[in-house]
């Protein structure tokens, strides 16, 4: 009897101690390619709030806002989602035809998802940019979002191994010092970490709120710079609580192709 | 004598060398083409959006790559046709050629399912009216009256003063345990002392 409580509590104390390592949440926009051609003219578009590497999701209610954004005009696609299933969680998902050439910027405002382990809101601000039939212009323009990515690197048709920089603006305006977390989809799961250390790599930005990371292989990446709002927001208690808002942007890197 | 000649062929070359990067910029250059009714619109880009002006369109059947016919593109790099009757009839699919010479060449296949629009064109239609989202910038509002210009001004430099500050604040704040790192520790000590309590117990069974 005594042996079996010592055993429990072993198990627990060890589940309790795994529970602690900080996992990074992601606000997920994955599009089936980022750049659209003749042969392929529409994508499909995933939503997700998850934690990319480790493949654990959360569920996502339907976002408060999904809409693409070219040469500075919004079409919203909110009506467009329809619910799926990503990692075993709600998730949505939609199909968009492109028609015109140009560069497509994606985004998702996600209700505040409130965290319980970090006593805080989370709201990630999820963006990732699309190129259509070889337009390659309005790469480098902000959405416009309460805070975002701005890349520097163009951000398609690129290869692993590339350094990717961005810019990180809360308001438009960039962030100093600023940290952003990065992390490897690790979409097939045949992916393992050294350590914990190694699911969520960190970069900071420097006085102008530029960042560079290199991404040492092909697919998708996610960079979440994550700042606290000036503003609180009600737990489901009805307390004002702090939020964390996250621009997250994902990009892809490709692999060379044999001849 | 000699000398001037000399002098003559390095002007020459040095010249040579001037154009030659002209010439080799790597600008690929695109091509897209639509139908609209029974208007072939098409638009071309070299690579960072300048526009190809007068530059020569070929429109061939795609399967024979016979030229239908030739067109122009405008300043704009935009260019504009009526759908051939003989591509209608015989359900040709098109390809778009522009050719800026210099080697650069860029092509578009419109198939005949899309410039006949067979349905296709329909759901276009819908999608063309979702809605616009007012956008959510913050940066380009317009400036009104100047109470507001003098509010934005100082507010600009209230940003630049308290800014040392609010990071200092953001740091103090982000020190401390939180309540999942307590939880997590006190598991660990609780796991630890479970395996050596484990240890323990079974070697004192043995005894």
């Amino acid at each position: 009897m005594i042996r079996k409580m010592i055993m429990t509590s072993c198990v627990a104390g060890l589940l309790l101690g795994t529970a602690s390592q900080a996992m990074a949440h992601f606000g997920m926009v994955i599009p089936s390619d980022n750049i659209v051609t003749q042969q392929k003219k529409s994508v499909e578009l995933s939503l997700s709030f998850s934690h990319p590497f480790e493949l654990i999701g959360m569920d996502l209610n339907k976002p408060k806002k999904f809409y693409v954004s070219k040469d500075g005009k919004q079409t919203d696609l909110l009506g467009s989602l329809k619910e799926i299933k990503v990692m075993d969680h709600k998730a949505w998902q939609t199909n968009y035809r492109v028609k015109r050439p140009g560069v497509y910027h994606f985004a998702m405002v996600p209700k505040p998802y409130w965290e319980p382990a970090e006593d805080l809101s989370i709201i990630h601000y999820t963006k990732t940019i699309v190129a259509a039939f070889g337009a390659d212009e309005g790469w480098d323009e902000p959405m416009g979002l309460p805070t975002e990515i701005v890349p520097l690197l163009r951000p398609f048709g690129n290869y692993a191994g590339n350094s990717f920089s961005g810019k990180v603006l809360m308001n438009g305006k960039p962030v100093p010092n600023a940290e952003v977390e990065v992390e490897l989809y690790n979409q097939d799961g045949s992916l393992a970490a050294p350590s914990d250390y190694h699911v969520t790599q960190v970069v900071k930005a420097d006085a102008n709120g530029i960042f560079t990371f290199t991404c040492p292989r092909g697919g998708w990446w996610g960079f979440s710079a994550l700042n606290e709002a000036d503003y609180t927001l009600k737990n489901p208690k009805g307390e004002a609580k702090a939020v964390e808002l996250g621009a997250v942007l994902w990009i892809y890197m490709d692999e060379y192709q044999a001849k | 004598m000699s000398i001037l000649k000399k002098c003559i062929t390095l002007c020459l070359l040095a010249s040579v060398f001037c154009f030659l990067p002209s010439v080799s910029q790597a600008h690929k250059v695109r091509i897209f083409a639509y139908a609209e009714g029974n208007t072939i619109i098409g638009e071309t880009a070299f690579s960072g959006g300048r526009a190809p002006k007068g530059s020569e369109i070929i429109v061939q059947d795609a399967a024979s790559a016979r030229t239908l016919l030739t067109s122009r593109t405008d300043d704009q790099g935009e260019f504009r046709f009526p759908i051939p009757e003989e591509a209608r009839h015989g359900h040709l699919d098109l390809r778009i050629i522009i050719n800026v010479g210099e080697g650069h060449r860029g092509e578009w296949l419109l198939e005949a399912a899309e410039y006949l629009g067979d349905g296709e064109s329909e759901s276009e239609s819908t999608s063309d009216q979702l809605t616009e989202v007012a956008p959510a910038s913050m940066t380009t509002k317009p400036i009104s009256t100047n109470e507001e210009l003098i509010r934005r001004v100082v507010e600009e430099a209230m940003d630049k003063k308290l800014s040392p500050i609010k990071r200092l604040l953001a740091q103090s704040q982000d020190k401390g345990p939180s309540l999942q790192d307590i939880l997590g520790g006190i598991g660990y000590i609780l796991g630890l002392a479970g395996i050596i309590a484990y240890i323990k117990s079974t070697k004192g069974e043995k005894k």
